[in-house]
């Protein structure tokens, strides 16, 4: 651990800690805003990432078997077009749905931080 | 009366010197300011080198300014980001106020507990003071506040602890001591 205080000697602590920097104690940068908020949007943004593609998978799987399923042994593969054509089109549109929210609305930008930043 | 016309006189200038900070050297063009402050990125323009750094518990942080060398601001690693933004703009009140004095060498060490917030050292109400009206500038809270929003909601939007906010809220007039939104 780190420097242990004695009452009443701030300002020697301080520099006994400011010597020990120099001198190569473990020490990094800090981080600003808008780096801290950069760093967040790219670790969600890789672990965002992976989870929608693993739910987009796993739904297309789902609607696949049960589709399959229904035509198979609900009408024996007697299946009308018009249903077809919607249930296709609607795992389609819910895989578009899910990919646009993500990317659009789980990672603003850092529109809050000051231009002169 | 004397001692406490100081302390209001040294708060007062506490609160202009941060104002002028934020117009130098964070408001936009218009001179709006975007919320939240980020007070790592003042200090690195007013030339202080900013570190985050294993330390004590007992400490929230130090600055140290040595002769004919850069000012080093380190902040306890272990601390939220809330808890570092605050002690970062404490630290750079005592480098304003020192700046202002002229002083070439100075070292302050802040600890923690209830008696860092309500210290009398002079130094130390002064860089109380820069920090709260340097994160949350007194327009700015008083703009948002007329919005009903509530302590947790200002404190997230500040990026402030709610215990900060809230003693700024009762500071500047707008809730009542023991009285929380």
């Amino acid at each position: 651990m780190g420097v242990k205080v004695p009452p009443d000697s701030g300002a020697a602590v301080a520099r006994e800690l400011a010597q020990g920097v120099r001198e190569g104690k473990p020490s990094t940068q800090a981080e600003d805003l808008q780096n801290a908020g950069q760093v967040q949007i790219l670790k969600f943004r890789g672990v965002y990432a992976w989870v929608l593609i693993g739910a987009l998978v796993g739904q297309l799987i789902v609607a696949d078997v049960v589709f399959i399923l229904y035509a198979c042994l609900g009408v024996g593969w007697n299946i009308s077009q018009p249903i077809i054509g919607a249930w296709l089109g609607a795992a389609v549109v819910q895989v578009i749905g899910v990919v646009l929210v993500v990317t659009r609305s789980l990672f603003p930008g850092a529109q809050t931080l000051s231009p002169r930043a | 009366m004397v001692l406490g016309m100081g302390l209001l006189t040294r708060q007062d200038q506490a609160t202009k010197d941060a104002s002028d900070i934020l117009g130098r050297l964070w408001a936009n063009e218009s001179g709006d300011l975007g919320i939240p402050i980020d007070v790592v990125r003042i200090a690195r323009k007013l030339g202080i080198d900013v570190l985050d750094v294993e330390m004590d518990q007992g400490i929230s942080g130090a600055i140290v300014k040595e002769l004919n060398a850069d000012p080093m601001i380190m902040l306890n690693q272990s601390d939220s980001s809330n808890r570092k933004r605050f002690t970062c703009a404490h630290e750079i009140g005592h480098y304003v106020r020192r700046s202002q004095e002229g002083s070439p060498d100075y070292a302050y060490l802040d600890r923690r507990g209830p008696l860092a917030a309500q210290g009398s050292d002079e130094g130390e109400v002064y860089a109380n003071k820069f920090a709260a009206s340097l994160l949350m500038p007194e327009l700015e809270v008083k703009r948002r506040f007329k919005k009903d929003a509530t302590v947790v909601a200002l404190a997230v939007e500040f990026l402030v602890s709610e215990d900060a906010m809230n003693f700024r809220l009762q500071n500047l007039g707008l809730v009542s001591a023991g009285r929380s939104l």
